[in-house]
């Protein structure tokens, strides 16, 4: 992900319990500027960085004394550290070689970089002073570095990333333009160590994973997995996990929706990656950590065999929680991101070869799987990690001139839905009029605006008679703080809800299935208040609260 | 330009650790005990990263305020 020097700073600046990885950055130039990215790239993969870094100019002298090669380190190569005749602050030198002495050259790096064990290469194929007579000889030179490199498989970033005038004013070859670039493939590369053993099961999300979309709130003919416009890169990413299942990767389905609504899009045949291909498919409004560890279970496989792909951070600090082992992806909001994301799973499943045998394997596990119990173990604890977020929850009164999300809301979510129930403009200007009040709820965090996500409609005797939130902020104890903050400003002993049970809003009824919440014979939902706040007291403390009445 | 001043005022609070906005605009390398040549350098790759400008050596060494980065950074997006 390609970060700006302030949210790199942002990102670095929030306490985190990651586990550090430590390496040595090996690189002829200077390499302070990229220490904000750096680190900032690294904690968005899970990670803090701990790394030092080698004297100016002395690249060549550590390569070959190979010391602290049981280390891991990370080599940022130029053209100049494999002829440093090629180098610009030296000035063009006299002398010449034929391509066979290069080819001697390349081969004598690249030798002794295979004495480190642990490395990850990196190399940046800038333009350089000539280094033959022959511009065409200098050409194949500068190919047959990357061909030689590929062979160790090196990365080879993008030649742009050089910048001359960085390099001549200070060494540091890299544009400052590109140090969040360089810094993501570095981290990137880092989740994966070298030469580990390909990963067994990719666990994938559907809602603005698998399509672009919340199939709860857009419903089938709204979500988008096209091989065109919004929907492109869910399409190409379906076309992926086709692929991968080809090779022997199991791929296993796991959402928060109800399981009818969730295989609704596959039943449409509006997706290329069809039921059929899933391992098994989890649709449950359970803890999703949960989910996964019961099917890791029946399949019998480790949790460090698994990659866990979901939109949501909150669910990926979830599952990263409560399963340690497991390797989490984020499905990149931004289509710039998504090639590095493709890349990410490509080095996580990456095989030396495929079977006949491996072909079969999806098929071969759907055949010993036997129907899994819906896990309810409790999911990780958060409360520190949505701290982090720094959420911003904004309370506005609606009125005749400004209810339209509200209706929207109402009438598009089923799932955290108080009662099912739907309005018109027209009911819903005569509840106005028969002074009911609305209350709009938009949400914000460190990482943007979510938009309006949740209303409550309160009849004239303060009953909720209307309470929906939108199922993209589930996990966030947003539902929690807005009752709690109707019960501050109602100040009432007893809140009385019009509840009705639906066979879709699974988690409204989740949310009240404890003894907080009492069902009278005229199925009227009571919460008391008093007790409500002694559990929650702190559940406002998540939120800056600010009210617009 | 007050989208410059916002960014260079975040700039200088990322950098130097200093909340408050007046201290901030009173920033100098003359009274800031903090401003050494790595946070110079910090400063000036934040700079050029932001604003996507690149920043001459010579130029660099005289970025040492608050005023004098806010100035430097308009005259640069003008002439872009």
């Amino acid at each position: 992900m390609s970060l700006n020097f302030l949210e790199a700073n942002n990102i670095i600046s929030v306490e985190n319990e990651l586990e550090t990885k430590k390496f040595i950055l090996a690189a002829s130039g200077q390499v302070e500027k990229l220490d904000v990215f750096l680190k900032a790239n690294c904690i968005l993969n899970s990670f803090n960085c701990q790394y030092t870094t080698l004297p100016f100019n002395t690249l060549q002298q550590y390569i070959s004394t190979a010391s602290e090669c049981e280390k891991e380190h990370v080599f940022l190569l130029f053209p100049w550290d494999v002829f440093p005749e090629a180098d610009w602050r030296t000035g063009v030198t006299l002398g010449d070689f034929s391509f066979d002495e290069a080819q001697d050259r390349i081969d004598d790096l690249i030798k002794k970089i295979n004495c480190f064990t642990s490395s990850h290469v990196f190399y940046i194929p800038a333009r350089t002073l000539p280094v033959t007579f022959n511009y065409e000889l200098s050409q194949q030179i500068e190919h047959q570095i990357i061909l030689s490199l590929l062979k160790i498989n090196a990365t080879i970033l993008a030649e742009n990333y050089f910048s001359i005038s960085s390099y001549l004013a200070n060494g540091c070859a890299i544009s400052s333009k590109k140090l969040s670039d360089v810094s993501s493939a570095i981290a990137g590369s880092l989740i994966v160590k070298r030469n580990s053993s390909s990963k067994k099961i990719l666990f994938t999300d559907f809602d603005n994973v698998m399509w672009r979309g919340v199939i709860g709130e857009d419903g089938v003919d709204g979500i988008q997995c096209d091989a065109e416009g919004a929907g492109y890169t869910h399409f190409i990413y379906q076309s992926y996990l086709l692929k991968l299942k080809s090779q022997g990767i199991l791929i296993a389905g796991i959402t928060k929706n109800d399981d009818e609504l969730a295989s609704l899009p596959f039943r449409c045949e509006k997706t290329l990656f069809k039921a059929s291909d899933f391992v098994t498919l989890s649709a449950s409004y359970h803890a999703k950590s949960s989910q996964i560890k019961q099917i890791l279970i029946d399949l019998n496989l480790d949790v460090d065999s698994a990659v866990f792909i979901d939109d949501n951070p909150i669910e990926l600090e979830e599952v990263k929680n409560k399963l340690n082992d497991i390797c989490c992806l984020a499905f990149p909001t931004k289509d710039e991101g998504f090639p590095d994301f493709i890349g990410q799973i490509q080095r996580y499943f990456n095989l030396a070869n495929v079977t006949e045998d491996d072909k079969k394997r999806t098929e071969l596990y759907k055949t010993r799987y036997k129907s899994s119990i819906i896990n309810t173990e409790q999911g990780a604890n958060l409360t520190e990690y949505l701290k982090s977020l720094q959420m911003q929850l904004t309370i506005k009164q609606c009125d005749a001139t400004n209810f339209h999300r509200t209706l929207q809301l109402i009438n598009k979510t089923n799932q955290f839905n108080l009662n099912g129930m739907r309005l018109t403009d027209t009911e819903i200007i005569e509840l106005i009029n028969k002074e009911n009040t609305l209350f709009l709820f938009t949400l914000a965090d460190k990482f943007g605006s979510h938009g309006q996500i949740a209303c409550v409609i309160l009849s004239e005797n303060k009953d909720v008679e209307y309470f929906v939130m939108s199922c993209r902020v589930f996990q966030r104890q947003i539902e929690y703080a807005i009752i709690a903050w109707l019960i501050k400003h109602l100040k009432l002993p007893e809140l009385k809800l019009n509840f009705q049970r639906t066979p879709k809003n699974i988690p409204f009824q989740m949310m009240i299935d404890n003894d907080l919440y009492t069902i009278n014979s005229s199925s009227v939902l009571k919460l008391d208040t008093t007790s409500y706040m002694d559990k929650y007291k702190n559940i406002l403390n998540l939120f800056e609260v600010d009210v617009d009445i | 330009m007050q989208d410059i001043e916002q960014i260079v005022k975040e700039i200088l609070s990322a950098v130097f650790k200093v909340s408050s906005s007046s201290s901030i605009e009173s920033l100098s390398m003359a009274t800031e005990t903090s401003w050494d040549s790595m946070k110079q350098l910090t400063l000036i790759t934040a700079l050029e990263n932001e604003f996507d400008i690149f920043i001459e050596a010579a130029e660099a060494a005289n970025l040492t305020s608050y005023e004098i980065i806010v100035k430097f950074v308009s005259n640069h997006s003008e002439m872009d």
